[in-house]
């Protein structure tokens, strides 16, 4: 296989000639991770003559196809005379997936394994569960309210039409209608009405949607402020359907590492057998005391350096300039074997099994004997390793504290690594306890025997893997604790902050431990500390304790909620564990309550699970991660965010929007979410209005033709109505800017608007509808009296309507939109423009129905009268309830439009800690007034703003979390299914 | 820590490791894409709504009182005769009017309340006849009543579209056949006042829609006869009766053209209207009208958009002014963020 070449089927790799009998693929197209993979051919096959390979014969075992790209359990056995009958184990690291490319690999060889659709990317291609937005979920139950709605217009005009056909149509001889007519014919006037009527669902909404969507995606896409400099990484939307419901994010899960922190892994601090370094400077490689014991050959510090530099999967790869390279699958072995390389332990090369070293300019080889790798439910990593000097073989360990401490052996005094992790936590740093012990060869030989067994079983091979490790690593001499610092992001804290102003919940969720999450929360302003803040915490290790732990903070969270403090919990992945599968409802509960919560420890699964939980309670989530682990998190949520970071691009690939670094989040929600949100809550409506407008005038006219379903409107103007005269201005929502984004950064609480769903629910659609229904008998009513008598000819009665509708809907999209760039003043007025050119252009046709009859109308000075007319009645009222609302009733977003126009960009004068006060007390003035009335927060109208309506729906949609919850039902938030 | 920088670098751009890199994938800047367009944003401020509202006024009212003296203008005879042409004695009108062996004519005297200048427009108005009817207003075929070879196409004509042995009617279709059959002769003192028929139709109608060498076939043959029976020998362009009532109304009331008359009428003089009542309304107890009219600029007589103009306009006046006042009782502070809701709570404490 030559270089660049994708490999179409998955291969097991035979021969391999590059570095080292390994084939170095690049699997960005298929998981994302843009850093170069290792495969080796397996065992047996090393080794093997080029002319051999033709004859290769053998068996091999593999399991049915499965999805998971990062498993692969299968068997290799060859056939005399190539090798003895072993089994050997083939893993993932010997297959070669499909569509891979092959970097710094002369060529390989291999065996098809799997093929067409049955490969892993065939297989995990699957049908991704499409994601609807609130909005669009909205949209389509107004649909279907629409859909009743023209069934019982349908109905009862049908029903209407046919009584009046047997009452008046029959004497009215020149219809000449049948006296004996077919049974069926009582369904013509239905009918006639259902094709009248079928354009009240506007069509054209789903292209309109479909075309503001993707421009929507696009502008996060050109977004120069969410540029990341630094990686050189633009913000993409890769889902362009849901940006609506940036907007309207409750929940915000992220994960910590590399989301919040930069996941730049630097060696801070150590301590190597009850001695600390680094404390003084905070950089251990600076601290003179380790030099000197590096250079003293201290025995401790050695062991604990071969550990750093030996215990790991990194890979050094030479450079042509001579320096040594490392290719690292984590961040933390990556800044163990720089720190140790330093501390001039430096890892030279690993060649197959063989491990170069070097030690201050001594060179040790090492054979790397076995991997036990890490996983998240061990927690830890070890390697065997035979020292080709002295040929004795060491187990090397590294892993978290709480795995690696119990595997000390007895007698062995742990306290002061238990201190210095617990030190090192509380600044905010990670932790690895680094560990070794020597083994007896025939200890090793027996033990790998059972090792291999365990590794190439094809059922539960992970599991017994796990098992067979467990007996090896024990009674470990523990060297010490390593500290590397994962520094935070820039502008983090503020993020948090001005999001969770903006009525957003935040949850962390990390695999690390407890202190260095809360540490870390701390330090982001995720939780404040006492006395402003408590942190209640659930443990326990056995399903009692945690059922304790649980009703406890539950309690304190019901009694301490009229409080002015910030609560949060933390639960750790063993406690959640049990929660999730016993406690469930007292947990959605408390999660209902929290505001913030830090889950420590859990694993990928959990994390979907939270998820899934808080969706069930009918929040809109958004997951926010970086790394692979966070993958399932973000495809569960309802809006995924991947952070591009140093984990590969897994996370990335799998969101529904990719930043470059966290602070750009507040951006993506509040600028670009918010004004998708209105934009699309115009459209949509607008659309509806349109709609409905064209098809109220037809219902009236058919008042006045016998109930018979004619159409007022010919069928070129019908259709061209809907695609062109009230499409294309509509479009240019997409540049309506309602406030600046500099008072929107302001005046984060703004975007509790789009989080209640104020601006498009069933009463704002409910304002649209009877607007189209009073501006349909507004034009009718006028169009029929000025054109009354002599000039009641069909066609013109039908264009002054047409034309009525067309200077209505300018009328209405001027009124409506906000700011006007010269490209939506082009728009509106230019589509005016072309509906008179275009019907100009059709009367012009001799063929036509509508021969001359613009020409004509424009000519008559009654036509514009009319016109004027109808854009005074239409609009008058409309303008004098605007501005009463506006002046006197306004919601939030005028009274900062108002601001914002006045006295340009303005500042608030509140902080978020007297906002939070004010906000409780409003909770409770809104407690007291209006106990009976559940607050449905979703379909609060901006209509009915008043104050008190105002203040009850502001106010608690986004601190509701304070209001005591008596049960389940009665907290507002949980009866938005209602 | 170099090892750092080129680690993330590669895969960056292909496979050169340590390359730097040239082409940023940084967004271009472009004020569209940036979303910085200019814009104005114009609120309702309560002095750009109130003046509004008096500018509308302003235009809306004069508007008005010219187009009501434009209507008051007009001077409209109606006189409804369908009722009155029936013989006294005829209870069954519809028999009446279905038999044709009864002679149909009918004497009717008008007074003219109003000096009226020429031209005079005579007018047939219908009441209760729908025209705009789905089954009626369709049923025309406009390629026959254009083209003399397509004369055997009858597509939508249903159910006048061939006679009973299976022969093509031209014009076919019910609006044809249903063709306004009752004439008027107006004399003013004993002498015939001339109604001009020519040029009654749309020009546009006469040139395009119905053609020259097109003359009517088989029409009106079938058992029962609808309207008026054309001359077979005069091509359709000519037809003008026909074509202005081919301009099917919008609306059960109408008004269609009959004719002109180029005499001023003085006031009181007395028209005697010979007419020949023909066309059945009885059986759908529709009323029929003579209609006399002039015409204006803004056409006959019609009150309604004066009327609505002064309405509109008044109303526009009183909102301002309501407007006007609520403000001086009611100021409002533009953007004043004590009334924000979350900063209320706080400032009133």
């Amino acid at each position: 296989m030559q270089e660049i070449v994708s490999t179409f089927a998955e291969m097991k790799l035979f021969h391999v000639k590059s570095l080292g009998s390994r084939a170095v693929p690049k699997t960005a197209a298929l998981d994302g991770e843009i850093d170069l993979k290792t495969r080796a051919s397996p065992p047996p096959c090393v080794g093997l003559e080029f002319e051999q390979l033709h004859k290769i014969k053998g068996v091999i075992e593999c399991p049915i196809p499965d999805k998971d790209i990062r498993r692969f359990d299968a068997n290799i056995r060859l056939f005399p005379p190539f090798i003895d009958n072993d089994i050997c184990p083939l893993t993932i690291n010997n297959t070669l997936l499909q569509s891979c490319y092959l970097r710094n690999t002369e060529w390989a060889c291999g065996v098809a394994v799997y093929t067409g659709n049955e490969t892993k990317l065939g297989m995990s291609r699957g049908v991704p569960e499409p994601k609807l937005t609130a909005m669009d979920a909205m949209i389509d139950k107004l649909t279907g309210a629409i859909f009743l709605f023209q069934l019982t217009v349908v109905v009862v005009l049908g029903a209407a039409g046919n009584v009046w056909k047997d009452m008046e149509a029959r004497k009215q001889w020149y219809v000449k209608y049948d006296d004996n007519e077919p049974w069926y014919q009582i369904l013509v006037i239905p009918l006639r009405f259902e094709l009248l009527c079928s354009i009240m669902i506007p069509i054209s909404i789903k292209v309109s949607l479909d075309f503001v969507k993707s421009l929507y995606a696009k502008f996060i896409d050109w977004d120069e402020d969410m540029y990341d400099l630094e990686n050189d990484i633009p913000a993409h939307a890769a889902n362009t359907a849901i940006s609506e419901d940036l907007g309207q994010v409750e929940y915000i899960l992220t994960d910590k590492t590399g989301t919040l922190t930069e996941n730049k892994m630097i060696f801070r601090r150590c301590c190597i057998g009850g001695t600390f370094y680094g404390n003084e400077s905070g950089d251990a490689l600076r601290d003179v005391e380790l030099l000197n014991a590096v250079a003293n050959n201290s025995p401790h510090v050695i062991k604990f350096l071969k550990v750093m530099t030996l215990c790991n999967t990194v890979i050094p790869i030479k450079s042509p300039s001579g320096s040594i390279l490392y290719k690292a699958q984590s961040q933390d072995e990556d800044a163990l074997v720089n720190a140790a390389a330093n501390l001039h332990m430096v890892l030279v090369s690993k060649n197959g099994n063989n491990a170069e070293i070097h030690f201050n300019w001594r060179v040790m080889q090492y054979e790397i004997l076995d991997i036990l790798e890490f996983t998240s439910d061990r927690k830890r990593m070890s390697v065997v390793v035979l020292d080709c000097q002295s040929g004795k073989i060491f187990l090397l360990s590294k892993g978290a504290d709480e795995a690696m401490l119990p595997c000390a052996y007895s007698g062995q005094k742990t306290k002061t690594f238990v201190d210095a992790v617990d030190k090192y936590a509380q600044l905010g740093l990670r932790t690895l306890c680094l560990g070794w012990r020597e083994l007896e060869p025939e200890e090793y030989t027996k033990w790998s025997q059972s090792f291999k067994e365990a590794n190439s079983s094809l059922n539960d091979r992970e599991w017994r893997v796990a098992e067979v490790c467990q007996k090896l690593e024990h009674s470990l001499e523990i060297l010490g604790a390593s500290a590397i610092e994962d520094r935070l992001q820039d502008g983090v804290p503020e993020t948090i902050e001005i999001l969770r102003q903006s009525g957003i919940n935040f949850w962390m969720l990390t695999g690390d431990k407890q202190s260095t999450a809360i540490q870390i929360a701390l330090l982001c302003n995720l939780i404040s500390s006492e006395p402003k803040g408590q942190l209640l915490h659930i443990n326990g290790k056995t399903q009692d304790e945690v059922a304790r732990s649980l009703e406890r903070v539950l309690l304190t969270m019901r009694i301490t909620s009229s409080e002015p403090k910030e609560l949060a919990f933390v639960v750790d992945g063993w406690a959640l564990e049990i929660i999730l599968s016993h406690y469930t409802e007292a947990f959605t509960e408390l999660s209902v309550l929290s505001k913030t919560a830090l889950c420590c420890r859990v694993t990928p699964s959990q994390k979907a699970q939270l998820v899934k939980l808080l969706k069930s309670c009918d929040y809109r989530t958004l997951a926010i991660g970086d790394g692979g682990n966070d993958v399932r998190m973000i495809q569960q949520a309802d809006i995924g965010v991947g952070i591009s970071g140093r984990e590969g691009l897994q996370a990335a690939r799998a969101a529904d929007y990719s930043i470059g670094k966290f602070r750009f989040l507040k951006r993506l929600i509040l600028v670009h979410g918010r004004y998708s949100y209105n934009r699309t809550a115009f459209l949509s409506q607008y659309s509806f209005y349109k709609s409905l407008l064209i098809c109220f005038i037809q219902i009236l006219f058919s008042f006045l033709s016998g109930i018979a379903g004619t159409s007022l409107f010919n069928s070129v103007s019908l259709m061209a109505y809907n695609v062109f005269y009230t499409s294309i201005p509509v479009l240019t929502t997409v540049l309506d800017k309602d406030l600046s984004e500099k008072t929107v950064m302001q005046n984060p609480e703004i975007l509790l608007y789009c989080q209640a769903g104020r601006l498009l629910n069933p009463s704002t659609f409910a304002g649209w509808f009877g607007r189209s229904l009073y501006h349909a008998i507004v034009i009718f009513l006028i169009t029929i009296h000025a054109y009354a008598n002599e000039k009641s000819e069909m066609e013109e009665l039908s264009m002054v309507a047409l034309s009525g509708s067309i200077w209505l809907q300018a009328f209405v999209v001027t009124l409506e939109m906000n700011s006007f760039t010269f490209l939506q003043l082009l728009a509106i007025w230019g589509n005016l423009i072309a509906f008179y050119v275009l019907n100009f252009f059709i009367s012009s046709i001799p063929t036509s129905g509508m021969y001359t009859i613009m020409f004509r109308l424009c000519r008559q000075p009654s036509y514009w009268i009319t016109l004027v007319l109808i854009s005074g009645v239409g609009m008058g009222p409309v303008l004098a309830l605007k501005y009463f609302r506006y002046t006197y009733r306004p919601s939030a977003i005028n009274i900062l439009q108002k601001a914002e126009r006045s006295r340009g960009p303005m500042y608030t004068l509140v902080n978020l800690e007297s906002q939070l006060r004010s906000d409780k007390d409003n909770m409770m003035v809104a407690g007291s007034t209006a106990p009976a009335k559940n607050k449905s927060s979703v379909y609060e109208p901006l209509l009915s703003d008043s104050p008190m309506a105002s203040r009850r729906s502001l106010g608690p949609s986004s601190f509701d979390v304070f209001q005591p919850a008596h049960s389940r039902t009665s907290h507002p938030r949980n009866i938005k299914a209602n | 820590m170099d090892s750092h920088a080129a680690g993330s670098s590669s895969g960056g751009s292909g496979d050169g490791a340590a390359q730097p890199r040239r082409n940023s994938r940084k967004p271009k800047y472009s004020k569209f894409t940036q979303q910085e367009l200019p814009a104005c944003k114009p609120i309702l401020t309560p002095k750009w709504v109130i003046s509004v509202f008096v500018l509308v006024g302003v235009i809306f009212v004069p508007i008005g009182i010219v187009s009501l003296r434009a209507s008051q203008q007009v001077v409209e005879i109606v006189d409804r005769y369908d009722d009155a042409c029936v013989p006294a004695g005829v209870t069954d009108k519809l028999a009446y009017i279905r038999n044709d062996s009864i002679p149909k004519a009918c004497t009717r005297n008008l007074t003219i309340t109003k000096d009226m200048k020429q031209p005079i427009f005579v007018y047939y108005q219908l009441d209760n006849f729908y025209q705009n009817h789905r089954r009626y207003v369709k049923s025309r075929n406009d390629g026959q009543l254009r083209d003399k070879s397509k004369a055997s196409k009858t597509d939508n004509c249903d159910p006048e579209a061939k006679t009973v042995d299976g022969k093509p009617i031209v014009p076919c279709g019910l609006i044809a056949w249903s063709l306004f059959n009752d004439t008027y002769n107006l004399i003013r003192n004993n002498e015939t006042l001339s109604v001009d028929k020519k040029g009654i139709s749309w020009k546009s109608d006469r040139d395009h829609k119905f053609g020259s060498d097109v003359l009517p076939m088989n029409f009106q043959k079938g058992p029962l006869q609808g309207g008026k029976i054309l001359d077979s020998k005069i091509p359709l362009s000519e037809q003008e009766d026909l074509i202005v009532w081919m301009r099917t109304a919008a609306l059960p009331t109408f008004r269609k053209l009959y004719g002109r008359i180029y005499v001023d009428l003085k006031e009181n003089d007395t028209i005697t209207v010979q007419l020949e009542n023909n066309y059945n309304t009885y059986s759908f107890s529709g009323k029929k009208k003579l209609v006399l009219s002039t015409a204006t600029w803004i056409g006959g007589k019609n009150d309604f958009l004066g009327l609505a103009y002064l309405t509109v306009g008044g109303i526009c006046f009183f909102l301002a002014f309501a407007f006007t006042l609520l403000y001086l009782i009611k100021p409002r502070k533009m953007g004043d963020n004590s009334y924000l809701s979350w900063n209320r709570a706080t400032l009133g404490r």
